[in-house]
């Protein structure tokens, strides 16, 4: 304040000094002005000589006046120094009084500074202890989140390896029916070509067929005529039976009439017996001869036929032996076909088997990614609590409390509430060198 | 159409997994993203078969839909399907009539067999 107050007595002197510097100046200028037109008209000089003698003029009354100004200038430091002399003892005191006052203020300003300075101590010593728990917070859920890409990764690769087994199941299956459909292609023309074949031998077996049943119709004609002429035959074996009866009733009639005539028919009697016995014996031959005729005809229907027909059906019977043959070959075909067509039904069963399961287990894979949505939720709630924790940190920092901080110790075991999987426990536990409190329970379980 | 079972889930990727494994087999499959929904689906007369369910869930949990639901169908199978460990959990909802617990993910054999278990006639 006294500094202040010297500043400005050493301002005042100056403005003094160039005042008084000012004025006199001023006169001398005021003077010449004045006095010059005056001098001109009056002595009829040149200006030149005007000038001089108007500044010698001044010059004169400045030089009588100076020891004046000079007083009254000495006068004014005089007192200015006084001024000052009675301005430093006033600012003497009051620097003291004021320099006091500082102390004062600065030994209060230290000591809220201290205060201050203890608290930021203590906020900064909570802060340091929380960074400890800062970091396995973060090892946390840096865990999770390295768990989550693990259940991801094993997910994903579960899923790929999966497909891969669809894809391998469905090539070896489009790869075998390739390779079965050359197979089928190869068995379909060999059949192709028995079929047409058998067509051009059916066709010629047809013609034969024609011909044949035209000759077996003749041949049936023919026997017939035999057999009708064979049968004409066994109607004079009935006309002989007759003469054989009647003449056997006739040697009857004449035994009957010898044994009439007594001893004259004896002889008559004789060959009436002998007539009776012929006529017998005829009789005998007939059904004989008539059995015979009965054994040709039905041989001439049975074995001539027969033996006709075989005789004309061994050409029938080669062809026929091709067609069989060929169809026989054809049946090997089919058979063949068959069992290829089951062996194909049977491993496209095996591999559509083979890819629903595949199909099935792939569609609960799918499931890791609820798990670890639930995973990554949890660690941005986690998160968000963790901001609130900063935030507090900060506003502590701010304020020097460190009363606002919260534990972060707390907000860990509060996230361990919060957690709904196993694997999550296990995770924090292995991380926090906690002991696993989780309890095992099967994965599936039925009450 | 074969057996219905209602699916109750908030994760549609879980809806669709589970639905695609179950169409697989024949069954109709009825979802729900929350036991409120699911709740209100009952309520308006559906008659399912079977019911598979999440626990955490918003607006409505499992274990309150078991609760709720089981006085009105007191004889349907409810299997609830989580990636809840929480033993507590587990006891709770047998309590409320919970027929079995499977913790995801769940292969869709698995599945099938614990259905072929508790669903009378399939």
């Amino acid at each position: 304040m006294g500094e202040n107050k010297n500043k400005t007595s050493t301002s005042n002197l100056g403005i003094f000094l160039f005042v008084v510097s000012f004025i006199s100046a001023a006169a001398v200028g005021a003077f010449s002005w004045i006095a010059m037109p005056i001098t001109q008209k009056m002595f009829h000089i040149s200006p030149e000589i005007t000038h001089a003698v108007l500044i010698g003029i001044a010059v004169f009354i400045f030089s009588i006046i100076q020891p004046y100004i000079l007083k009254l200038v000495s006068r004014k430091i005089e007192l200015f120094h006084e001024n000052i002399r009675k301005k430093q003892e006033i600012g003497s005191n009051v620097i003291q009084e004021n320099l006091r006052q500082e102390l004062t203020d600065i030994k209060e300003e230290y000591s809220k500074k201290d205060q201050e300075l203890n608290r930021i101590r203590r906020t900064c010593t909570v802060v340091s202890d929380e960074l400890v728990s800062v970091s396995r917070f973060m090892e946390i859920m840096r865990g999770h989140l390295q768990t989550a890409n693990d259940n991801t990764e094993e997910g994903v690769m579960g899923i790929i390896t999966a497909l891969e087994n669809i894809r391998d199941s469905s090539s070896g299956l489009l790869e075998k029916l390739k390779t079965d459909k050359d197979m089928a292609l190869s068995f379909s023309h060999k059949n192709k070509e028995h079929l047409e074949q058998n067509a051009e031998l059916i066709g010629r077996v047809k013609e034969f067929m024609t011909q044949r049943t035209k000759q077996i119709l003749e041949d049936t004609k023919k026997v017939e005529t035999v057999v009708d002429e064979v049968r004409k035959l066994t109607s004079f074996t009935h006309f002989i039976q007759d003469v054989a009866d009647q003449t056997n009733l006739l040697a009857f009639n004449a035994s009957v009439e010898a044994a009439h005539a007594g001893n004259a028919g004896r002889g008559f009697r004789v060959i009436a017996k002998r007539i009776r016995d012929l006529s017998n014996q005829i009789s005998t031959h007939i059904k004989e001869i008539e059995k015979q005729f009965t054994y040709i005809t039905e041989h001439i229907e049975t074995n001539i036929s027969t033996i006709v027909e075989t005789s004309r059906t061994a050409e029938e019977r080669r062809q026929m032996e091709e067609i069989a043959g060929s169809l026989i070959e054809m049946g090997e075909n089919f058979e063949q076909m068959d069992t290829f067509l089951m062996n194909i039904t049977s491993d496209s069963q095996k591999t559509m088997g083979q890819i629903y399961g595949e199909i099935l287990s792939t569609l609960g894979l799918i499931q890791f990614q609820d798990v670890t949505r639930q995973q990554i939720e949890q660690v941005t709630e986690s998160l968000k609590e963790f901001e609130a924790y900063c935030t507090g940190i900060k506003e502590s920092l701010a304020a020097s409390d460190p009363g606002m901080i919260n534990s972060l110790q707390e907000i860990i075991n509060k996230t361990r509430e919060t957690y709904v999987t196993t694997q999550q426990h296990l995770t924090h536990d292995a991380i926090s060198e906690d002991q696993n409190t989780s309890v095992k329970a099967p994965p599936i379980e039925l009450f | 159409m074969g057996k219905r079972i209602f699916i109750v889930d908030d994760s549609a990727v879980m809806i669709m997994s589970l639905k695609q494994i179950l169409d697989m087999e024949g069954f109709e499959v009825v979802s729900a993203k929350d036991g409120m929904e699911a709740l209100e689906k009952i309520k308006e007369g559906l008659k399912p078969d079977l019911i598979i369910t999440d626990v955490n869930m918003p607006r409505m949990g499992g274990l309150d839909f078991i609760k709720n639901v089981r006085p009105i169908l007191k004889f349907v199978p409810i299997l609830v399907l989580t990636t809840e460990s929480d033993i507590e959990k587990r006891t709770e909802a047998k309590n409320m009539g919970a027929t079995g617990w499977l913790v995801k993910p769940v292969g869709g054999e698995d599945l099938l067999k614990v259905i072929n278990q508790v669903l009378p006639g399939v």
